[in-house]
C-alpha cells in the first residue's frame, strides 16, 4: 500500500496547498483500470453502499499520503456526463457538489479517443481535474506511445501516466492531487467551439448568470442547454428559446470529438500500423464465412490440449500422491495412530484432496489458453462471429460470453450475464450456461475417459463439450419457439433492439506474458484453495460416512451409511447403468463441488484393500469388479454433464433469478434431464454393442 | 444508402442515425456521431457488421445497422476537417503554462494529415472485399 | 497421545471450514475463492480486473 511505501517526495508547496483532508472522486470508462487503481490506494479499507435513492453502487475508502487522510470515492464506470443513465446522473451530481474536492480521471491509455471523451466533459464542468494515463504498460507493450507533455499542454490539466497493475505512478498522481486544489479549470478554454456555437454559449452565460449570479460554471450549464440536457433544462427553467432553436447536441459531440481527433493525432504515436495490423487479421478470424468454423477449430484445440497435453505431467504428480500415500501410511504406522486416524488422513484426506490435486496441470493448461484469448482481443469477435448461430436459436452473440465463461467456472458466467438486458434472454441463457461444463467437471471426463477410453480419451471428453453446446443450443432453440408461440396469443410484437449485439473490439496485440501469468496463477490459487477447503471437508465427511455403520467403524465400505445412502438411488439409476450405490453415492456428493465426485471415486475405488497402493490402477480394477466398464462411464459423463451445477452455482443462480420458485425448477429440471439424457445413451448404445 | 449497402474499405459519412435511446447514447460516447467519417471494415452473413469510427473498432447487429444511413464522403467532407479544426490555432488552445505552444507554430495542421494518411489507405490498401 | 492430537486438529481445521463456508454463504459469497468474477458483479471480493 502506498503509505507504506518509503517516500521520496516532500510534500511541496507551489501553487496549491495541501489539505488536511481531501476528498477525491474517481471516475472513467468501464475497463479503463479505475477500480484497480482504487483499489491500489485503499486497499481493504473499502465501503460499499448505494448512492441515495437509486441502485448505484457506491465505492468509499480511505488513505494515508503524508500523514493527511484522504477519502475516496469510486464513481460508476460511464462514457459520457449526460442525464440519460442513473449512472451519469449521479455521477454528476456528485461532481458538481462541494462533497468533492479534486476528481481523478482514470483513462485507459491504450484506448485515447474514447477515454478523452469523458475527460472533455469533466474540463467543461470546471472541478479540479487530473488526468490518470492509466495501462501505460499496454501502451507500451504496443510499441506506441503517447506525448505526456504535450496531452498536459493541450488539457492544461495535469498528467499523470500510471499503472494500477504494475503499481507505477501512483505517489505521483496523488501528488499532483494533493496540489490541484486550488486548480481554476473553470476560467480556462480548453474545448472551444466553432463561432456559431461560441456566440450562442455567449448569451446563455449571460442569461444564466442574471438567473442565478452565484451559478458554479455558467459556460457548462450554457453548453448543457445547448444540448437541451433534460436534467439542466429543469434545474434553471428560464426561457432560451430563442437562442436553443433546435439540440446542438451532434454539432458539440462532433466539434468534441474533432478536438480529440487533434490531440491524438498530436500525441499518440505508432496507431496506424496497429490498425492495419488489427485489419489483416480480421479479415482471417471474423472472415464471413470461415470466422465460424476457426473458432470452433480453436476451441477444440484449447479443449484438446486440456485434456491430451495435461495427462503427461498428470502422471507424474499421480506417482508422487502415490507415494506419499504409502510414506504416511508407513509413518503413521511407525507412529502407532491406530488404524482409524491412519484411515482417514490416507483414504480420506489424501485420496480425497490428492486425487483433485493431480489434476491441477489439465486445468491449468485451460486457463492458460483462455487468458490467451483473452488478452490477445480475441474474445471480443467471438461474441460477433457467434451471433447468426445464437440469432437463430433466439439469443444474441454477446449472450455467448456467459456461456463461454461458464467453461470456466458457472458462478461468473452467470454473474456475466447481467450485461444481458433482455430479461428473457438473461433467463434462457441463465438456464443453458450450465450446460457450458466447467472446469470442476474436468477431473471427472479425464478419470472417467482415461480409464475406460485408451486412446480415445481426448475425444470422448471433448464430446462432452460438444453434446453440451448442442444441446444448450437447442434448448434455447425450443425455448425460444414456445415463447414465440405463446407471443402470438398475446400479440406482442417484442421489439428486437435490445437483444442487439453491439460491442467494441479492440486492436489485436500480442498477450502479455505478465497479465497472463497473473489470470493463470489466480485460477490456480483458487482451484489449490478449493482443494484445501471445500473438497477438504466433503472427503472427511465422506470418510466418515464411509468408514461407519450402524455397527461402528467398518472395514468393509459397503456395510457402512454411505453405502445405505448411495443405495437407495441404485433403482432409479439402474436403467442409466449406474446403479452402483457408490457411483450414487458419488453423484450426490459432487452437489458440494463437482470435483468432489472424484474425490469420492478416489476414496471409494482408491483402494482395494488397506494394503494396496493409492491409484488409479487400482480404481481401474475395482471398478472392473463391481461391472463398471466403458459404456457405464461414457452414461456417467453424460449424467455428470447435465445434472444440477454445485450448491455455489445454484445459489448464484438463485440470486439472479431472485426465486426460489424458478431455481426449484432449474434444480428439477436438470436432475432430469440428465437422468433421461444417461438412460437414453445407455440403453439405446447398448443395443449396438 | 444503409450500412449494410456500403463497400467494406470505403469511406462514407454518417448521415443520420435514427437509433432509438439508449442505444443510440452508446453508439455516440464511441464516436458514432451524424456528420462523422465511417469506415466499413466487415460484414458477417447474419448481417452484423464491423466498422470503424473516430479511432474505435464497432460490431453491431443487423437490425442495428439498418437504422445507419450513410452518404459517401466527398472531398469537401475531409477538407472540413482538415481546416476545420485548423482554423482554431489563434483560439488560445494548449494553454501551456507560458510555454508558447500555440498550435498556430506548428506548421502543418496535423489532423489534415491524419486524413490525409487515412485517405490514402484507403485508396491503396483496402481491397473491396463485398 | 499423537492419534488424539491429530483427529483434534483434523477436527478443529473442519469446524473452521464449516464456519468459514456459512460465514461465506450469508454475505453472498458464494465461490468462496471467486477466480474472475467479471465487474459489476458484487463478489464480495474484489479481484484485478483481468481485461486489459
Amino acid at each position: 500500500m502506498i503509505a507504506d511505501k518509503k517516500d521520496n517526495i516532500a510534500p511541496k508547496r507551489e501553487n496549491g496547498q495541501l489539505k488536511e483532508e481531501l476528498q477525491i472522486g474517481f471516475i472513467g470508462n468501464p475497463n479503463s483500470g479505475k477500480t484497480t487503481l482504487f483499489n491500489a490506494y485503499t486497499g481493504a479499507r473499502l465501503k460499499v453502499a448505494n448512492w441515495p435513492g437509486v441502485t448505484v453502487e457506491k465505492k468509499q475508502g480511505a488513505f494515508k499520503y503524508h500523514k493527511h487522510i484522504y477519502k475516496l470515492v469510486d464513481l460508476p464506470g460511464i462514457y459520457s456526463l449526460t442525464s440519460y443513465s442513473i449512472e451519469e446522473k449521479v455521477s454528476r451530481q456528485y461532481i458538481l457538489s462541494d462533497d468533492v474536492d479534486v476528481i481523478v480521471d482514470v483513462a485507459d491509455a491504450s484506448n485515447l479517443e474514447k477515454n478523452l471523451y469523458l475527460a472533455l466533459q469533466l474540463i467543461e464542468i470546471g472541478k479540479p481535474l487530473v488526468l490518470a494515463l492509466n495501462m501505460m504498460d499496454v501502451v507500451e507493450e504496443r510499441g506506441m506511445e503517447i506525448d505526456t507533455h504535450r496531452l498536459h499542454e493541450m488539457l492544461a490539466i495535469p498528467v499523470i501516466p500510471v499503472s494500477a497493475r504494475k503499481k507505477t505512478g501512483l505517489d505521483i498522481l496523488m501528488h499532483a492531487v494533493s496540489h490541484s486544489t486550488d486548480m481554476d479549470l473553470k476560467h480556462k478554454r480548453i474545448m472551444v467551439y466553432s463561432d456559431p456555437i461560441e456566440d450562442k454559449i455567449e448569451k446563455l452565460v449571460q442569461r444564466l448568470v442574471a438567473y442565478d449570479p452565484a451559478i458554479y460554471n455558467p459556460r457548462f450549464f450554457a453548453i448543457k442547454l445547448l444540448e437541451q440536457d433534460k436534467e439542466i433544462m429543469e434545474t434553471y427553467p428560464i426561457d432560451v428559446s430563442d437562442i436553443v432553436d433546435r439540440s446542438y447536441e451532434t454539432d458539440i459531440i462532433n466539434e468534441k470529438y474533432d478536438f480529440i481527433e487533434e490531440i491524438v493525432e498530436e500525441t499518440l504515436i505508432n496507431k496506424q500500423e496497429k490498425e492495419i495490423f488489427t485489419d489483416k487479421v480480421d479479415s482471417v478470424l471474423t472472415h464471413r464465412i470461415w470466422g465460424l468454423p476457426i473458432f470452433f477449430a480453436i476451441m477444440g484445440l484449447v479443449f484438446f490440449l486440456t485434456f491430451a497435453l495435461g495427462n503427461g505431467i498428470t502422471g507424474i504428480l499421480e506417482q508422487w500422491l502415490e507415494g506419499l500415500g504409502s510414506w504416511t501410511e508407513t509413518v503413521l504406522k511407525d507412529l502407532r495412530v491406530g488404524p482409524v486416524i491412519t484411515s482417514l488422513l490416507v483414504d480420506g484426506i489424501i485420496a480425497g484432496v490428492g486425487t483433485i490435486v493431480t489434476f491441477l496441470p489439465n486445468i491449468t493448461i485451460l486457463f492458460l489458453a483462455l487468458a490467451f484469448l483473452e488478452d490477445s482481443g480475441y474474445m471480443a469477435r467471438i461474441s460477433y462471429v457467434m451471433n447468426g448461430l445464437m440469432s437463430k436459436v433466439g439469443l444474441s452473440g454477446k449472450a455467448f460470453i456467459p456461456m463461454l465463461l461458464g467453461f470456466g467456472c458457472t458462478v461468473p458466467a452467470i454473474m456475466a450475464t447481467r450485461t444481458l438486458e433482455n430479461q428473457r434472454d438473461r433467463i434462457k441463457t441463465i438456464l443453458i450456461t450450465p450446460f457450458m461444463s466447467c472446469s470442476a467437471k474436468i477431473p471427472i471426463y479425464i478419470l472417467l475417459s482415461g480409464l475406460f477410453f485408451g486412446k480415445f480419451a481426448p475425444l470422448a471428453a471433448l464430446s462432452m463439450y460438444v453434446i453440451g453446446l448442442v444441446t444448450g443450443l437447442l434448448t434455447a432453440y425450443l425455448v425460444n419457439k414456445i415463447e414465440k408461440g405463446m407471443d402470438k396469443k398475446k400479440d406482442k410484437g417484442r421489439g428486437q433492439e435490445l437483444n442487439q449485439l453491439l460491442i467494441e473490439l479492440p486492436e489485436y496485440k500480442t498477450p502479455n506474458a505478465h497479465s497472463i501469468f497473473i489470470y493463470v496463477w489466480e485460477n490456480v490459487k483458487a482451484y489449490l484453495t478449493k482443494a484445501g477447503t471445500t473438497i477438504f471437508l466433503a472427503s472427511v465427511v465422506l470418510w466418515f460416512i464411509l468408514r461407519f455403520g450402524t455397527g461402528g467403524f467398518v472395514e468393509d465400505m459397503s456395510q457402512s451409511f454411505g453405502a445405505s445412502i448411495g443405495r437407495i438411488l441404485v433403482p432409479v439409476l439402474g436403467p442409466a447403468g449406474l446403479g452402483f450405490w457408490q457411483i450414487g453415492l458419488s453423484l450426490i456428493a459432487g452437489l458440494a463441488a463437482k470435483e468432489v465426485v472424484v474425490s469420492s471415486m478416489g476414496i471409494l475405488f482408491g483402494i482395494a484393500n488397506v494394503e494396496s497402493a493409492l491409484g488409479l490402477s487400482a480404481m481401474q480394477q475395482s471398478l472392473a469388479a463391481i461391472g463398471f466398464g466403458a459404456l457405464n462411464a461414457y452414461s456417467m459423463m453424460i449424467f455428470v454433464l447435465f445434472y444440477t451445477p454445485c450448491v455455489a452455482a445454484l445459489a448464484v443462480i438463485g440470486q439472479e433469478l431472485k426465486s426460489i420458485k424458478w431455481t426449484a425448477l432449474v434444480f428439477a429440471f436438470q436432475l432430469v434431464f440428465a437422468w433421461l439424457a444417461s438412460i437414453l445413451v445407455y440403453q439405446i448404445v447398448g443395443l449396438f454393442i | 444508402m444503409t450500412l449494410k449497402e456500403a463497400k467494406n474499405g470505403k469511406l462514407y459519412v454518417v448521415e443520420e442515425s435514427t437509433i432509438g435511446q439508449p442505444v443510440k447514447r452508446r453508439l455516440e460516447a464511441m464516436g458514432l456521431i451524424e456528420g462523422t467519417l465511417i469506415r466499413k471494415i466487415n460484414q458477417a452473413l447474419d448481417g452484423s457488421i464491423i466498422f470503424m469510427v473516430r479511432g474505435n473498432r464497432l460490431a453491431i447487429g443487423k437490425e442495428l445497422a439498418d437504422y445507419i444511413l450513410l452518404r459517401e464522403a466527398l472531398d469537401s467532407d475531409l477538407e472540413r476537417g482538415r481546416r476545420g479544426s485548423c482554423r482554431d490555432h489563434g483560439r488560445g488552445r494548449g494553454h501551456g503554462r507560458g510555454h508558447g505552444h500555440g498550435r498556430g507554430f506548428r506548421g502543418t495542421c496535423a489532423r489534415g494529415q491524419a486524413l490525409g494518411k487515412m485517405l490514402d489507405s484507403d485508396l491503396s490498401g483496402m481491397e473491396d472485399k463485398n | 497421545m499423537l492419534k488424539y492430537l491429530i483427529g483434534v486438529v483434523i477436527a478443529a481445521y473442519v469446524i473452521y471450514l464449516v464456519y468459514r463456508q456459512v460465514k461465506n454463504f450469508k454475505n453472498k459469497n458464494y465461490c468462496a475463492t471467486c477466480s474472475g468474477c467479471p465487474s459489476a458483479s458484487s463478489c464480495g471480493q474484489f479481484k484485478d480486473d483481468t481485461q486489459s
